[in-house]
């Protein structure tokens, strides 16, 4: 998996393959997207090619943490496999997802 | 013919061909797996002498075998790689290379975390539980005996259908005892229970075999 943050912290494109031996970087990922406040979070993922269910756990564990954090999550993108795993575990109904 | 020996029509068999894996790199494993071979171990099997556990015989089906330690299942991407190495042999076009991976990358994951690492998956269901799950899988790993304990990926086809088994070394599970993802969810436990869910929306056959210790995976070609 590559991670590719923008200015403001609050965005992050993951590119790649995202499973569950991401698990480190993602903790990291997720605790440099809640380090600013008020910003929507977006987790960009047009590039990302494969994700596990392992992966989807780790979206799940992120969208747990806006809440609390009062903060609204956005997924911009998915496509081919990724798409076709949001539809099977209907996380399209979980998410904010954008095309 | 004896029942004791086992006759092979010479003219449609295989012979296998074996090949190592150094356990370094997934490009590694990606030659290890080039088009000549049909089974391949990963070298550290051979130093902990578990080869002696694998029976490797011809088969009239095409194959493609691979045995490598769990170390290697968790610390590289063998699931992608084993899919290249199938759709050099066999045509997995259109949506049937991401079914396969995506497939075979469950069944992975659930040999290696819970039958060979045994490790509960409620660890990862918080940003901290992920830190406590990479330290316990971690220090699992640091014991030998876990560290070189099987996992086995063996992939069997013919004109119509494509199998791929994949084996671990645990104590296995019952499907029935496995909760609903609904049930999973109610108990707080908000990032496990759809790794079945994905393999029965993935797969054309799906069954749980030898006490749940092999995954078997089927798709029509």
């Amino acid at each position: 998996m590559k991670v590719e943050f923008d200015d403001n912290g609050a965005r992050v494109k993951i590119s790649g393959e995202f499973t569950f031996t991401d698990h480190v970087a993602f903790k990291a990922i997720a605790s440099r997207l809640f380090e600013g406040q008020g910003w929507p979070i977006v987790i960009d993922l047009t590039k990302l090619e494969f994700i596990d269910s392992a992966g989807l756990g780790m979206l799940l564990i992120v969208r747990d943490e806006a809440d609390k954090a009062q903060r609204s999550l956005i997924l911009r993108g998915p496509h081919g496999q990724v798409k076709r795993m949001f539809a099977v575990t209907k996380f399209d109904t979980l998410f904010t997802v954008e095309a | 013919m004896s029942s004791a020996v086992q006759s092979y029509n010479m003219a449609t068999v295989e012979a296998p061909r074996l090949s190592c894996w150094d356990g370094a790199s997934e490009d590694s494993l990606a030659r290890a797996l080039s088009m000549a071979v049909t089974e391949c171990m990963e070298v550290a099997l051979i130093d902990g002498n578990q080869y002696s556990r694998l029976l490797f015989r011809p088969r009239a089906n095409g194959c493609l075998r691979l045995a490598l330690t769990t170390r290697s299942a968790y610390r590289h991407q063998v699931a992608r790689v084993f899919v290249g190495a199938l759709a050099l042999r066999i045509d997995l076009s259109g949506d049937l290379r991401d079914r396969v991976h995506t497939a075979i990358q469950e069944a992975m994951m659930n040999s290696v975390l819970h039958g060979n690492l045994a490790i509960d998956s409620g660890l990862r269901d918080s940003l901290d539980g992920l830190e406590t799950s990479h330290q316990t899988i971690e220090r699992l790993l640091t014991s030998p005996q876990i560290a070189r304990s099987m996992i086995r990926v063996e992939a069997i086809w013919n004109a119509s259908m494509l199998y791929v088994l994949v084996r671990d070394s645990g104590a296995g599970f019952d499907r029935t005892d496995l909760p609903l993802p609904d049930e999973v969810r109610a108990a707080g436990h908000i990032a496990r229970g759809r790794g079945l869910a994905i393999l029965e929306a993935f797969c054309d056959r799906l069954a749980l075999l030898h006490g749940g210790t092999t995954i078997k995976l089927g798709f029509r070609l």
